[in-house]
């Protein structure tokens, strides 16, 4: 098998993080001081812009490993079957259930009291996929 | 804006900082590349830890499967794992000439094997659901195909630090990737037996063959009869539930055969979308409507050459997604469109009298007729 992400690479990785991390958060906390008490306001905004830079760098780094580690999603769709009654026409749709299939046969109709089982005309999947199931 | 800092050389900072950006060009000249190759090999890296959990996923399901349905005293797992190491051994094709005949029959030699299997390791599974299973085994193989695959080309890129192979593989992953997610939604489908966006032309088919008389034509394959517009139309679907598509090539090439004065074929099949196209859509066009390795396609071709007859296509659009998993609405309603279609086709391009085969292809998986 492959070489998984938990090798070397990813230790350094997660170490410059780190780094990027405090050196980032001192170089805006050194900005933020100078700027309430130095003469020169330039460096202090420079301190300021490489700190903030710094931290968006490792916080979107973060991130990215967050949703990457998330999992992966199975869209489930809702599936519906629709019956036609013989007799009387009327359609009824109700969850799909297993064994269904189009012009195989379902329940008795309710509204006619029919004995022939209706037919199913139509197996669909209701709306777009919602459910997620996280592997 | 001016950089102080990396301007003041008494800055201890700004001494840093010179040295860092001249650290970093120095590091970017020599190991540019190989920084580069480490952050591709990242992405297929991340890309073949999925494709390891699809894989596993579907393996999964299909075990399960086989042991909720088949309800065999044997342990499936043992012939998911080898059935996943299947491969198909193409014909030689140096002599093209006869090569469909071969793939054909390899073809037929591969579907007769696994539908053996699978009926010795689910014996409680009626037909239908030995095709849902046979479904379900193909996913997982050519989930299992992908990760190989992916695997082989990381490792050997790693192996041998070519950043042009690794980013090769890297330019050809969304695609991958997309059709594996697609693959992966159809194991949902293929265990519950839902209609499929596959079985698109099959159930137009269904549509006009539903309450006639139907017979097996070719194997996995029936014929029904009706008429349209005072036209006898034969209609021809592969044999649903079951998750089949039949054997249409041989039907027609049979049914042209036997049938004289056939005027027209219209062939109805689920095609692929472009990016920003509608699912659901339906378009026209001359020829045989119909995917596959090209066999079946050949099959078709030959017999209307062979007749001077017109062959002409009904084409339902979607994704690769939509394709192997549950009919959405959008396909339901563009279904009903083709049916539509195939009737004022019929009425455009035939008399009253004339003889109409209608082949409606695809995954028959849900749709009975």
């Amino acid at each position: 098998m492959a070489k998984q992400p938990g090798s070397v690479f990813v230790s350094l990785y997660f170490m410059v993080l780190g780094i990027l991390l405090v050196v980032s958060a001192g170089m805006l906390a050194i900005g933020v001081r100078e700027l309430a008490s130095s003469s020169d306001p330039s460096q202090s905004m420079f301190y300021v812009l490489i700190g903030t830079s710094g931290l968006a760098i490792t916080l979107y780094s973060i991130w990215q490993i967050q949703s990457k580690t998330k999992g992966l999603k199975i869209q489930v769709a809702k599936v519906v079957t629709v019956l036609e009654c013989g007799s009387c026409h009327k359609k009824v749709t109700r969850n799909f259930k297993e064994g269904d299939y189009v012009y195989g046969t379902g329940e008795k109709c309710g509204s006619c009291g029919s004995d022939a089982p209706m037919t199913i005309t139509d197996v669909f999947a209701e709306k777009p996929p919602q459910k997620k199931t996280t592997l | 804006m001016q950089l102080p800092a990396l301007q003041q050389q008494d800055n201890p900072i700004g001494i840093i900082m010179n040295l860092v950006f001249l650290a970093m060009f120095f590091v970017f000249v020599v190991w540019g590349q190989r920084i580069q190759l480490t952050i591709s090999l990242r992405d297929v890296e991340y890309a073949l830890s999925r494709l390891k959990i699809m894989r596993d996923e579907a393996r999964r399901a299909a075990v399960e499967n086989l042991k909720r349905i088949g309800k065999s005293d044997k342990d499936p797992t043992y012939y998911v794992d080898r059935y996943l190491e299947y491969v198909f051994i193409p014909p030689v094709t140096m002599d093209p000439a006869g090569v469909v005949w071969k793939y054909d029959h390899l073809i037929g030699v591969t579907e007769d094997r696994v539908k053996d299997e699978v009926k010795a390791i689910a014996p409680a599974a009626n037909e239908a659901q030995q095709f849902n299973l046979q479904n379900l085994l193909e996913v997982a193989q050519v989930l299992n195909t992908y990760y190989r695959v992916i695997r082989h080309y990381y490792i050997f890129g790693k192996k041998t630090a070519s950043y042009f192979m690794i980013i090769q593989i890297q330019m050809l992953l969304p695609q991958i990737m997309r059709e594996a997610e697609a693959l992966l939604g159809a194991v949902h489908a293929f265990t519950y037996g839902h209609p499929i966006g596959d079985g698109a032309g099959a159930l137009v088919a269904a549509r006009f063959m539903h309450g006639r008389e139907t017979k097996e034509v070719a194997k996995d394959t029936v014929l029904g009869e009706t008429d349209i517009e005072g036209r006898r139309v034969l209609v021809v679907k592969s044999k649903g539930p079951g998750g089949t598509v039949g054997r249409p090539g041989d039907a027609v090439s049979a049914i042209i055969k036997k049938r004289r004065g056939i005027s027209t074929v219209l062939m109805v099949d689920a095609g692929l979308k472009l990016e920003g196209e509608k699912s659901g859509e339906i378009f026209e066009g001359i020829g045989a409507a119909i995917g596959g390795i090209g066999t079946e396609k050949f099959k078709i071709e030959e017999a209307a050459t062979k007749k001077k007859v017109p062959l002409y296509g009904i084409i339902i659009k979607m994704s690769t997604q939509e394709a192997v998993t549950p009919i959405t609405k959008e396909i339901a309603e563009g279904i009903e469109l083709a049916v539509q279609r195939v009737k004022e086709v019929i009425k455009e391009r035939t008399k009253i009298g004339d003889l109409v085969l209608l082949v409606g292809v695809g995954n028959t998986m849900g749709i009975g007729q």
